[in-house]
């Protein structure tokens, strides 16, 4: 039971971190059909940021909030000089200036600062251990738990009750329908963007926890996992997104712990052969909505 | 039919010659540094070629086709590696294999059927599912495959790579390689004829019929079915033959270099192939050559570069990033100016098209059948969407020689109808028979294949193909059905006034001659009965009229049966013979023009209970479009 309860928040700060990058990834799918391969790359952005503030000297409480805003800026820079000229066109065509973006950061990342990884400095108290009955939790797991979960609850809040919100789940519907009831299309992108870089912002904090250090190839394989949670959960669905990120989070620490030692090189082979058995299976993603095409 | 080949075959022999020029001047005025680079460049050509092949031609993205260049290296190299060799790297080898090799001719024999047994597998997999969910298998196939490759340590040697592969063109083709011999062959030479065998490939690839219907796939998959066209077995097609193609590339590659290592063959080396293919245009073969050229000595140039030359005195510096920065500027600058590449699908050959186009010529005497006589019928077919009946109980019927009007207000259930029959949706209730047959089951595919053509209301035509090759995919795949009458694509092209534009690209076309490529297209499926799905809508009045006489031609020169949904009276009335009449998902009445305009249901389903049958018939001679 104690294995069970220590793995189980394992899965969850894990999962919780893919599910935000896969959220902000969807939010901007839903509305501009954009798959943003660069999305990554924010993270990856926001990290080297918070490494230049700690090489200033600051603090980790000032530095990481920072690091959430650059996250912010990135992304709509990232609108308004890539996105914003290729907004009509097909999605291949989108999702391909994605792709080249997310290349051009990482080799100016590689040519400006270093193709070699750099650490920084995580307080100690994030690393510390806390113990709960015979449960063991780091500090930096309860940090993780707890935006997660508040992001998750304000984004709802903000989807459900606010004026924007609801614009932005109608432009999610018919963009264009959306536009002719008054809605202004660059507000809402913009503000779509602006979430999406501040999720990748606070998953970028949360995975420095983890691994104290950056690289310029650390946001693909976030950009894959949202990528690849979106798809299990149905493309288009904000929640399925969720779900899907915390799906890939359990699936991954499942596989790191009750793999055999001889082949846990395979987990990443395991992860994604579930995967594909899920798309087969259910070609839409668990929580896809099958869309009649119009003849 | 000849010309076409003779002009693919001139294009790609054209290409081979400017790719064999560029080749020998470069590699000629220099060093092994530039053989190197040239050799490397060619075994890439016929990896981005194979990119073509199934994602250009049927438009699904896949990030997987590089794990067969992986799995053919590694067979490739396993097998003809001097057994002296393997004792070191992979001592216990499964199988034994460490304790044998086999000639290079045995070993390509071996690699291919492997591969193609795996694309076959994986092939059949990802063409049933929906565009975004087969790239994602695609992409989860390849990372499957790299982790195999690194942990089955044993067989591959794990992360650190495979070294000690022999080259591949040796003294001959069925004995062992054998290091001490020395080799005769000069590589470059034989990878540049399998890169021209494979340029040419993949051209006369694209002009085949079986190209052709490649390419309508990816323009329009519904429609495509709708033709009677098994799409998975298309896309199947192109994705093994893709497949093969990168194996040649992975195992020219392995025994050139000597060795290979698992994160060569991978993601990176796919955006590689991908930024070639998107350079060019993927919709062509000559985009892809362009692409893989330019991508080539563009970084190429870019890592000369970044070395930190000294030019003209100045010491620039080191910048390891600029060919990846090139490759991330190449495909941005493409997506934001030309996205469709630089080619956009043009084709070496294109230039020639003056010489190899037909002269129009009218067609003499237009071809007269006569279709055995058959009933098309459905009996109390209903659909539900959710709660909602769009159709409900309804039964038509439709016979060979007759022309057979569907009328009712908007949302009566006619399209749907019209979608039942052609089996573009499964009913919920209710059968449809085929004198007397069922064929309620049969699908798009099936109904067509019966002799059932329909065109779509909002014009679903392959809009990347030129007006005669929509037709001629029709044609093609109507040579098979047991009951085509050998219509040929110029028939069914001037029925429709189509000759003078048959050979501009049916997407670029006025809205009006896009309606006729449609119908023009049904025809070309030689059909016992054609439904057409408000053919008449956009149309002026002198069109409407000249669509009513070529409709009424069409039946009497070929005897099928016409099933028209419209929302013009006049058109309907002077059209059908009979005349069907749904509203709210209910046949309400069915009968001859005269005796519909007099049904008081009728006239109060179109204007309400206190109308009189005499304001219907002054109705009827204008357009009444509600």
């Amino acid at each position: 039971m104690t294995e069970f309860s220590q793995q189980l928040i394992n899965c969850i700060s894990l999962g919780g971190t893919y599910a935000l990058i896969a959220l902000g990834l969807a939010l901007v799918d839903s509305i501009l059909h954009l798959v943003n391969f660069a999305h990554g790359e924010i993270l990856t952005l926001s990290g080297y940021s918070m490494l230049g503030l700690a090489a200033l000297g600051l603090p980790w409480v000032v530095f990481a909030p920072l690091g959430i805003v650059t996250g912010v800026l990135v992304a709509l820079l990232m609108e308004r000089f890539a996105f914003h000229k290729v907004r009509n066109t097909s999605e291949n065509t989108m999702l391909l200036t994605s792709f080249g973006l997310s290349i051009i950061i990482q080799a100016l990342i590689q040519m400006l600062v270093s193709p070699r990884p750099k650490s920084i400095a995580q307080p100690a108290w994030l690393t510390q251990a806390i113990h709960i009955g015979t449960i063991t939790i780091q500090a930096r797991q309860i940090l993780t738990i707890m935006i997660t979960i508040l992001a998750l609850v304000l984004l709802l809040l903000l989807l459900k009750r606010t004026n924007m919100g609801i614009a932005m789940r109608a432009a999610a519907e018919d963009f264009n329908a959306t536009r002719l009831m008054g809605v202004s299309a660059n507000g809402v992108i913009a503000i779509a963007f602006a979430i999406s870089g501040l999720l990748a912002g606070m998953a970028a904090v949360l995975t420095l926890t983890v691994r104290g250090s950056v690289d310029p190839g650390m946001g693909v394989k976030f950009t894959l996992m949202a990528f690849v949670a979106n798809a299990i959960g149905g493309i288009g669905n904000l929640l399925g997104a969720v779900a899907g990120g915390f799906l890939l989070g359990f699936m991954e620490v499942i596989l790191r712990v009750w793999l055999p030692v001889s082949i846990s090189g395979f987990t990443d082979g395991f992860l994604f052969f579930l995967v594909a058995l899920i798309l087969i299976f259910r070609p839409k993603g668990l929580f896809g909505i099958t869309q009649a095409e119009r003849v | 039919m000849q010309r076409k080949w003779v002009r693919a075959l001139l294009g790609a022999l054209g290409l081979c010659a400017i790719v064999a020029m560029l080749v020998w001047l470069y590699s000629s005025s220099g060093g092994g540094a530039r053989d190197r680079l040239m050799t490397l460049m060619l075994i890439n050509l016929i990896s981005v070629l194979g990119f073509q092949i199934f994602i250009g031609n049927t438009g699904i993205m896949s990030f997987g086709q590089v794990s067969f260049a992986a799995i053919g290296a590694y067979t490739s190299a396993i097998l003809t590696t001097p057994v002296m060799v393997k004792s070191f790297r992979i001592a216990n080898a499964p199988f034994n294999l460490d304790e044998k090799q086999v000639s290079v001719g045995i070993s390509l024999l071996i690699t291919f059927i492997l591969v193609f047994a795996l694309a076959t597998l994986v092939g059949s997999v990802i063409v049933r599912l929906p565009p975004l969910s087969a790239t994602i298998v695609t992409l989860s196939w390849i990372i499957v495959v790299h982790a195999v490759i690194i942990n089955w340590k044993s067989l591959t040697a794990g992360a650190e790579g495979f070294y000690g592969i022999p080259p591949l063109f040796t003294n001959s083709l069925f004995t062992p390689p054998d290091i001490s011999k020395g080799f005769v062959a000069n590589t470059l030479t034989w990878v540049l004829i399998c890169a021209a065998l494979a340029i040419v490939v993949a051209r006369l690839i694209r002009a085949s019929q079986l190209g052709l219907r490649m390419q309508a796939s990816r323009e329009d998959s519904l429609a495509a079915t709708a033709l009677g066209m098994n799409v998975n077995l298309v896309r199947w097609i192109a994705f093994v033959i893709s497949a093969l193609f990168l194996a040649l590339s992975g195992i020219l590659r392995a025994h050139f270099l000597g060795s290979i290592n698992p994160d060569e063959l991978y993601l990176d080396l796919t955006f590689v192939y991908l930024a070639m293919l998107l350079l060019g245009g993927m919709k062509s073969v000559t985009g892809a050559v362009l692409g893989t050229l330019v991508v080539t000595f563009g970084q190429d140039l870019m890592r000369t570069l970044g070395d930190g030359p000294s030019i003209a005195g100045i010491q620039f510096p080191q910048l390891f990033g600029l060919p990846l920065l090139f490759l991330g500027a190449v495909i941005m600058g493409i997506m934001f100016y030309r996205p469709e590449g630089i080619l956009k699908g043009f084709e070496l050959d294109d230039m020639l098209s003056r010489w190899f186009s037909k002269s129009v010529q009218p067609i003499s005497q237009a071809s007269r059948v006569t279709l055995p006589a058959s009933v098309l019928a459905t009996h109390t077919l209903t659909k539900n969407f959710g709660k909602i009946q769009a159709v409900s109980r309804a039964s038509i019927e439709v016979k060979t020689g007759q022309i057979v009007g569907l009328i009712g207000p908007n949302g009566a259930g006619k399209t749907t109808m019209m979608n039942l029959i052609s089996g573009v949706l499964d009913s919920s209730e209710g059968t449809i028979t085929l004198n007397a047959k069922d064929v309620t089951k049969e699908g798009s595919m099936g109904m067509a294949r019966l002799g059932v053509a329909r065109s779509f209301q909002n014009l679903r035509l392959f809009k990347d193909l030129t007006v005669r090759e929509n037709v001629e995919v029709a044609a093609s795949i109507a040579k098979r059905f047991p009951g085509a009458y050998a219509l040929s694509v110029d028939e069914a092209l001037a029925r429709f006034d189509l000759l003078e534009v048959s050979s501009r690209k049916a997407g670029t076309l006025a809205y009006g001659f896009q309606r006729r490529v449609e119908f023009a297209r049904a025809l070309a499926l030689q059909p016992r009965f054609l439904l057409l799905d408000e053919p008449a809508a956009g149309m002026t009045e002198t069109e409407t009229h000249w669509l009513m006489q070529t409709i009424q031609k069409i039946r009497d020169d070929y005897g099928c049966g016409i099933l028209v949904v419209e929302h013009d009276l006049p058109f309907i009335m002077n059209a059908c013979e009979r005349i069907f009449v749904m509203n709210w998902g209910n046949v309400i009445a069915s009968g001859t023009p005269e005796e519909i305009q007099k049904n008081p249901e009728v006239i109060e389903a179109y204007i309400g209970a206190k109308a009189s049958a005499n304001q219907l018939r002054v109705m009827s001679f204008y357009r009444l479009e509600d």
